[in-house]
């Protein structure tokens, strides 16, 4: 299964969920459904958007784990 | 051609079903008046044996009493869709129950059909009717999980 590593992102790059939905540009809402791993599919654009604001790479934020 | 808004067309659809159910409780008041009338039609009223009259009787209500069933399912859905929140698993069971209240008001007919003849094109006309309900219940399931996936798309 993927999962997502935003939160872990997000506290070293000492951002809050608030702040980065601004520079990210979505929503509150969408953005913690992405935090809570309760998204089911990721648009590139967002992907893109998150990892320019946090400056980082996308297996940052995503990993894989096996069942 | 006359179209109305879809807020008016739910509103509509609420009235019918309300009125449906106004004629189904007079159906219900008038069940046995309307039961002894077909089986004069049909039958030789003295001849007719009483145990089959309660029988008929007893499958009359019984289809009432499931027709009111799907009616108020029916209204639980309006109220679903008038607030723009159809494709939701509970929509899906809702209309999954009328199916079935269509297949069991078929079935019911089935035996009325021992009775009187047309009871079997009823049940026939009832059944595809639940298989039409049945097949659009498997397309709301589908565009519900298109709709879940879509909004948990980010």
């Amino acid at each position: 299964m993927i999962i997502v590593n935003l939160d872990v992102m997000m506290a070293k790059r000492k951002i809050s969920l608030n702040e980065l939905s601004e520079k990210v540009g979505i929503t509150l809402a969408n953005l913690s459904i992405l935090k809570n791993n309760k998204a089911k599919a990721i648009r590139f654009s967002t992907l893109e958007a998150i990892c320019r604001v946090l400056q980082c790479d996308v297996a940052d934020i995503l990993e894989y784990k096996p069942l | 051609m006359l179209k109305i808004s879809k807020k008016a067309s739910v509103n509509l659809s609420m009235i019918l079903s309300s009125l449906f159910f106004v004629g189904l409780i007079a159906g219900a008041v008038a069940m046995p008046t309307f039961v002894n009338s077909i089986i004069e039609l049909v039958y030789n009223p003295a001849t007719f044996p009483a145990m089959d009259r309660a029988i008929c009787l007893a499958l009359a209500y019984l289809i009432l009493v499931v027709c009111l069933t799907a009616n108020c399912v029916i209204f639980a859905l309006l109220k679903t869709v008038k607030s723009d929140n159809v494709f939701t698993p509970k929509s899906v069971s809702l209309i999954r129950a009328i199916s079935w209240c269509c297949f069991l008001v078929g079935l019911l007919f089935l035996a009325v059909g021992y009775y009187f003849q047309l009871g079997f094109l009823i049940a026939f006309a009832a059944m595809f009717l639940g298989l039409c309900i049945r097949v659009v219940k498997n397309v709301i399931e589908q565009a519900t999980e298109i709709k879940c996936e879509n909004d948990l798309t980010v």
